[in-house]
């Protein structure tokens, strides 16, 4: 690609905003490269530079990461002033030298499968934790909650606090002090890593109690955010450890007046929660003796001003957020059914499973504020609590409970809340050829005067239909558009996965079908 | 299939299908606000012949392209490379017409179009040292050595992670 002599350098040609554009397909390693070329481009471009650069920062629970990072926000201003999103690792700090060790040695005997396949014995691998727990490198959660006051503290212009916890591996120079092992290097250890896939986490870092400490720093760190997300991983079975190793204790939500008070004070001010939920939730059990999640629901109840809640799973695994209790205790774990939220906006619920009536009983308890109802690809149950065997999930039955239960939440709505926006996806029959997944149509509305008129929207049409319309609507979707839709997609060649979250072509259907033409006309 | 009229900034008139012409989001609008196709040509005073007759050639090799999905995260850093074996020969050209192009799919507001041409300059600027960016697109260094080396050192600390 040639370039004349006295062709107008690019960066005179192109506005700003065009060179911040290019930028954006740049990897960061190669922006400080770019700014340095000249003055001008520097000046364009340096803001930009330092926004993507310091914006957002890993931390992990290790001695390592955590005081490198201090260092840093003590030496330069960049973080101070720039970050406004902190990932904060939950995850297992990785291997003592004994492990790492062993894991080595296994490996280059080949016992290690190098296709990432399981550990095949994981016995020594076990027996060196239990001594490994306890060394330096196993940072505990409640000397992590020390540092993470003393960063909060430092960060001027932090709006997030986002807390991880996956099985990706914590890099080796954020764990360890040293650079080898018995003669083993960082390097070589990657390599091993990276050929066996496998990365170890502590049962400490359940669900049930990562919630809390996530909470408990916060509290501790008196610093109000506005924004905390959360997403959490359940364990593999197959790499779970010892569930009495030792490590955090599972913080107790205090009992005390004031700490209680305590906790309003500074909890009370957060205004965004997002958790997102991967995989099944192994622990959500309900011991008579030691009733874990009713310590955790203690937590929301200092919530009281929070503003927009979401409770989600993982897109990234596929699944719903499933809660086996015995007992109607949640709306969705760990938000218990009689949660009271008085400054709620902001409700979304995505690929929950999910009660009808323990929904509609929140909704109504907290609907004095609700004005944003937005429910995602949930399943739901009937209303004894437990889910449908799957041969009845996709039969007239489930269908027709679902129809009756979403006009009804669509009345409850209409008849006892100040909802003015919400977004439901309804659950239908999926065609025969695609049994395994539901389909869900999405609707999405603005109820202007909940008594009389509500907006229908899809993706690429609006229509105005009073409230007894909108329901006869849902009731003609849920019956017979189902089947059109999954021979809509199948003449369009379309595979499984794009039936599993469709985008709601409703006009599509719409025009295949007379009847429903005809209400759509009406109402355009 | 019905035709519209273009006119070029230098007064040159092209015909073009009205499928192709409305991949341009300002010429889309346009026909939408009018009604109807028009009789008379629809000035584009910012764009040249040549460059014209490049947008439209583009236009007419993605006439059934998907329209791009609008949610498209604009802060998360995209791939660089990806760019299809037809559009990497459709960006050989010379560096103005390269500019000219990206200039014209902003005016035009074709964001495929833009996005192909800002991917093009990218991989140009990618994996090279600052004297090597400046001497592929003809850019004078204006910083003195000091400031060089400030930024340097302070582009230094800024990679240690």
């Amino acid at each position: 690609m040639p370039n004349s002599p006295n062709t107008t350098p690019f960066h005179h040609l192109l506005p700003p905003e065009l060179l911040s554009q290019i930028t954006t397909h740049l990897p960061t390693t190669s922006l400080p490269s770019f700014l340095l070329t000249s003055r001008h481009i520097y000046t364009i471009l340096h803001p930009l530079y330092l926004h993507q650069k310091f914006q957002s920062y890993t931390l992990y629970p290790t001695s390592n990461s955590i005081s490198a990072f201090l260092s840093k926000t003590r030496t330069s201003p960049f973080y101070r002033s720039h970050l406004k999103h902190l990932k904060i690792s939950l995850q297992c700090p990785q291997f003592s030298r004994t492990q790492i060790k062993w894991l080595y040695t296994e490996y280059i005997r080949g016992r290690i499968l190098p296709d990432g396949g399981l550990l095949p014995n994981l016995q020594p691998l076990l027996t060196a934790s239990k001594n490994g727990v306890s060394g330096h490198e196993n940072c505990k959660l409640s000397s992590s909650t020390t540092n993470l006051i003393l960063i909060l503290q430092t960060l001027e212009n932090l709006q997030t606090v986002e807390f991880i916890n996956n099985l990706e591996p914590i890099p080796f120079k954020d764990c360890i002090h040293d650079n080898e092992f018995n003669g083993i290097t960082i390097s070589e250890l990657e390599k091993v890593r990276e050929a066996t896939n496998c990365s170890f986490s502590l049962e400490d870092f359940s669900l049930q109690k990562v919630v809390p400490w996530v909470f408990e720093g916060l509290y501790a760190a008196k610093r109000p955010l506005v924004r905390v997300l959360t997403t959490l991983s359940p364990l593999l079975d197959d790499l779970k450890w010892v569930p009495q190793s030792k490590g955090v204790g599972i913080p107790k939500f205090p009992e005390e007046e004031y700490a209680i008070e305590g906790y309003q004070n500074v909890l009370g001010g957060l205004r965004t929660l997002e958790m997102k939920v991967a995989g099944f939730i192994p622990g959500v059990w309900v011991d008579e003796e030691d009733v874990y999640p009713d310590r955790i629901s203690g937590w929301f109840e200092t919530l009281k001003g929070l503003e927009e809640l979401v409770l989600s799973h993982d897109d990234d695994s596929r699944g719903y957020i499933r809660q086996n209790l015995p007992q109607k205790l949640f709306l969705v774990y760990p938000l218990r059914i009689d949660a009271v939220l008085p400054r709620l906006k902001k409700l979304k619920l995505r690929r929950c499973e999910l009660q009808f009536d323990s929904l509609t009983t929140f909704l109504v308890k907290n609907g004095g504020s609700i004005r944003n109802l937005i429910l995602e690809e949930n399943e739901y149950y009937e209303p004894f609590g437990y889910p449908l065997p799957s041969t009845k999930k996709y039969g007239d039955s489930f269908k027709s409970y679902t129809q009756t239960s979403f006009s009804s939440l669509l009345t409850t709505l209409s008849n006892h809340l100040t909802i003015s926006y919400f977004s439901l996806d309804i659950p239908g029959k999926p065609a025969t050829e695609f049994r395994t997944e539901l389909i869900y149509f999405s609707i999405q509305g603005r109820w202007n005067n909940p008594a009389t008129l509500c907006e229908v929207r899809t993706n690429q049409d609006m229509v105005t239909m009073s409230v007894e319309d909108c329901l006869e609507y849902v009731r003609m979707v849920l019956r017979d558009a189902v089947e059109e839709f999954g021979k809509w997609k199948l003449r369009r060649g379309m595979n499984a996965k794009a039936i599993v979250r469709p985008t709601f072509l409703l006009r599509e259907i719409l025009v295949s079908n007379t009847n429903r033409r005809y209400l759509l006309e009406k109402h355009l | 299939m019905s035709q519209i009229t273009l006119l070029s900034s230098d007064n040159v008139e092209m015909k073009v299908d009205k499928e192709v012409a409305e991949r341009s989001i300002l010429i889309k609008n346009m026909l939408e606000d009018v009604g109807e196709t028009p009789d008379q040509a629809i000035p584009i005073p910012n764009v040249n012949e040549g460059v014209l007759r490049k947008v439209i050639e583009w236009c007419e090799h993605h006439r059934n392209d998907p329209p791009p999905p609008a949610d498209e995260d604009s802060d998360s850093r995209k791939k660089s490379t990806d760019i299809e074996e037809w559009d990497q020969k459709f960006m050989q050209v010379d560096q103005e017409m390269l500019f000219e192009i990206i200039l014209a799919a902003n005016y035009l507001d074709i964001k495929p179009l833009l996005d192909v041409g800002c991917k093009t300059v990218a991989n140009m600027i990618k994996g090279k040292s600052p004297e090597e960016i400046r001497k592929t697109f003809n850019i004078q260094n204006d910083f003195t050595p000091e400031e060089e080396d400030q930024i340097r050192r302070e582009n230094e600390w800024a990679e240690d992670r």
